[in-house]
């Protein structure tokens, strides 16, 4: 699953463009799938009979998008101008490089030893920054690029000791997971959707859910691990390596209290290690699943994912295999 | 009904926005003496539906109040959490708060920090009695009081409402089919909501589920007749129900609103609630649109307690009933 993770990462799906990835997906669940749907957002919404029926409406989400760039305009130089495509802290763009399909490039800073000692303070905003393709005009740059394109964080994937480093980890951990789920055949029949535009305001799961009317969603994603020196303990969130988070609430949603208890019963029966969210920071798209038509309950199982929203995020792998483990249990016991 | 004694009996519950079982399930008992038609859907929402032969009405409440959630234990014991409904940090220290499992404690704050730069990041919860886990939720141990005709408590957005609707679900009761003219029989479904406080994510999908012709929220309207507040709205308490025209960004439908006007057996205040939030704004979008309007009981806040009128609490449920 650690392979099929790093694969998921090198791919690029910026939400509102998230065809690369939805298509690696298509071809990794077509074998396992009783039924594949693509509805009109993009969303991949795959049907496995499993082991056992129910009679209840299991929903597993994951999404296929990741926070990047969007071209917005070229300049007469032959620079690209844009905006961001989800949340994206200013301070990570600057020197960072990027991919515009295959057209590499690189955002803009002006060398340092050129400042001011105010401009060393001050951080300029995303209007004044700009995309380097190496193009010598405005002819050239249009040759390569148009204002719609996307950009994604460029970089592959990593290993340094315990953890794995590499874009989009929020949340092609998510795909990742759903997919070895799909794989290996889900314990009681379950839909598997693989939403889009979740960076953008938890779009695609609105649909999804729609479509579904799940009574139970899980959602798989990554989540905020800020265990840095810096800061107290209940300001860091979760952390790398104490197990898949389990959040009691985010910014989107309140979880289900009596499936949260039997999900950290089940966690502890089986001995799967868990945390929960110091901090209430983030949404997912179970914001959306528990709201869209007549309502359903949710739990939310995330990696700690450090960095989150940059080029660099980072994950403990040990988690990886862990969150495979426990959302398996709760499938079959929640 | 004896109001006095089920708006107590309602406050007393710890059942703040994601934790309404408790309350809902005391309401779900009380409904059971006069419908049978009753659910719960996938978010706790109770649907009780008495069945009728006219326009299908639905009539919502919401049920949780604020309250806090417990997201981390220091290693002192000392636990840290976010808050269920909106609240400004430092009006919290030093409020005492209760669990529905019977455990206490105290607010406190981070030494050192100057009141003008309290956040949420330093405020704790100080457990006095009882134990406290990760994701359970606390509420304001206030005291509530029902002497004279005031209502008094921090409960008093949440339950006022439901005080007010489980009225009408035992009128509704008391009338019989065959003495109400045929066109009369609303087909009633009665929403006690959930996690209102969190942005009226309960009721959106309970309209979803009943498809009503229209819509009213019981829901509280903050009163402008205290000190300095005179230009903000002209609502006073035992002035009868507010109608808000608009509350918040949402706008009522006029015309639903002025036919509640004119059902008005006693004066009501028509008045704008640019502050307001309520299941308005989620009634009203659900599906293909609603027609909805608010009736709003008239309270004034001090924080986490609420001041209302048992007068104003009963017209609403006569005004809820002329409805119908």
């Amino acid at each position: 699953m650690l392979e099929l993770l790093k694969k998921l990462c090198a791919i690029d799906g910026v939400s509102g463009c998230e065809d690369a990835v939805r298509e690696f997906i298509r071809a990794q669940a077509a074998p396992y799938a009783d039924s594949i749907t693509e509805d009109v957002m993009g969303n991949l919404l795959v049907y496995r009979k499993g082991a056992r029926y129910t009679g209840r409406t299991l929903m597993l989400a994951a999404h296929m998008d990741e926070v990047g760039l969007i071209v917005t305009s070229v300049t007469d130089d032959g620079f690209l101008k844009f905006g961001t495509s989800g949340g994206i802290d200013a301070k990570v763009l600057l020197g960072t490089r990027v991919r515009i399909g295959r057209v590499p490039g690189v955002i803009g800073i002006r060398a340092t030893h050129l400042n001011t000692k105010e401009e060393q303070k001050k951080l300029p905003p995303v209007s004044a920054m700009y995309i380097d393709i190496g193009a010598s005009s405005k002819a050239e740059a249009e040759s390569l690029v148009q204002p719609g394109d996307f950009a994604a964080f460029a970089g592959e994937p990593v290993q340094y000791g315990r953890m794995l480093r590499a874009k989009a980890i929020d949340d092609r951990v998510g795909c990742a997971v759903l997919l070895s789920l799909l794989q290996e055949g889900p314990p009681v029949d379950t839909w598997f959707a693989f939403t889009v535009q979740e960076e953008q305001g938890l779009r695609g799961a609105a649909a999804a859910a729609y479509r579904i009317r799940p009574d139970v969603a899980i959602v798989v994603e990554g989540t905020t691990a800020c265990d840095l020196p810096d800061l107290p303990p209940h300001m860091q969130v979760c952390v790398p390596g104490r197990g898949p988070v389990m959040p009691v609430m985010d910014g989107a949603t309140l979880y289900n209290p009596a499936l949260i208890r039997r999900a950290f019963e089940i966690a502890e029966k089986h001995g799967i290690p868990y945390q929960t969210k110091s901090y209430i920071a983030g949404g997912t798209d179970a914001g959306r699943i528990t709201q869209t038509a007549g309502g359903a309950a949710a739990i939310g199982v995330a990696a700690a994912v450090r960095y989150i929203h940059t080029p660099s995020s980072a994950m403990d792998v040990s988690d990886l295999g862990a969150m495979r483990t426990l959302v398996r249990a709760l499938m079959e016991e929640i | 009904m004896n109001y006095q004694d089920t708006f107590r009996d309602l406050a007393m519950i710890a059942a703040p926005s994601g934790f309404e079982t408790p309350v809902i399930d005391y309401i779900e008992a009380q409904a059971r003496k006069t419908a049978s038609d009753i659910r719960r859907d996938a978010l706790g929402n109770l649907i009780v539906h008495r069945p009728g032969t006219g326009a299908r009405v639905l009539l919502s409440t919401h049920v949780d109040t604020a309250g806090f959630i417990v997201t981390f234990r220091d290693e002192k014991g000392f636990y840290r959490f976010g808050l269920l409904g909106k609240a400004e940090p430092a009006s919290l220290v030093g409020l005492p708060v209760r669990t529905a499992g019977g455990a206490r404690g105290v607010i406190g704050c981070d030494g050192g920090v100057a009141a003008k730069d309290l956040q949420l990041r330093h405020l704790y919860i100080d457990v006095t009695s009882g134990e406290l886990r990760i994701g359970d939720a606390c509420v304001a141990a206030l005291p509530t009081h029902t002497d004279g005709d005031r209502f008094v408590s921090p409960a008093l957005d949440g339950r006022a409402g439901c005080v007010a609707a489980l009225d009408v679900l035992a009128r509704v009761a008391g009338q019989h089919p065959s003495t109400l003219p045929q066109d009369k029989t609303a087909d009633l479904y009665v929403v006690f909501s959930v996690q209102q406080k969190l942005g009226e994510r309960g009721a959106g999908a309970a309209a979803f589920t009943v498809e009503p012709d229209i819509a009213i929220a019981l829901e509280l309207t903050e009163a402008g007749d205290t000190p300095e507040c005179e230009n903000r709205s002209a609502v006073r308490l035992g002035g009868g129900p507010a109608l808000p025209v608009r509350v918040g960004s949402s706008p009522a439908n006029l015309e639903l609103l002025e036919s509640l006007e004119q059902k008005a057996a006693f004066p009501v205040q028509r008045t704008v609630d640019l502050h307001g939030q309520t299941d308005l704004g989620k009634l009203s979008v659900s599906r293909a649109g609603v027609r909805a309007c608010v009736i709003g009981i008239p309270a004034r806040r001090y924080g986490y307690m609420g001041v209302a009128c048992q007068k104003d609490i009963a017209e609403a449920a006569d005004l809820a009933l002329a409805a119908l």
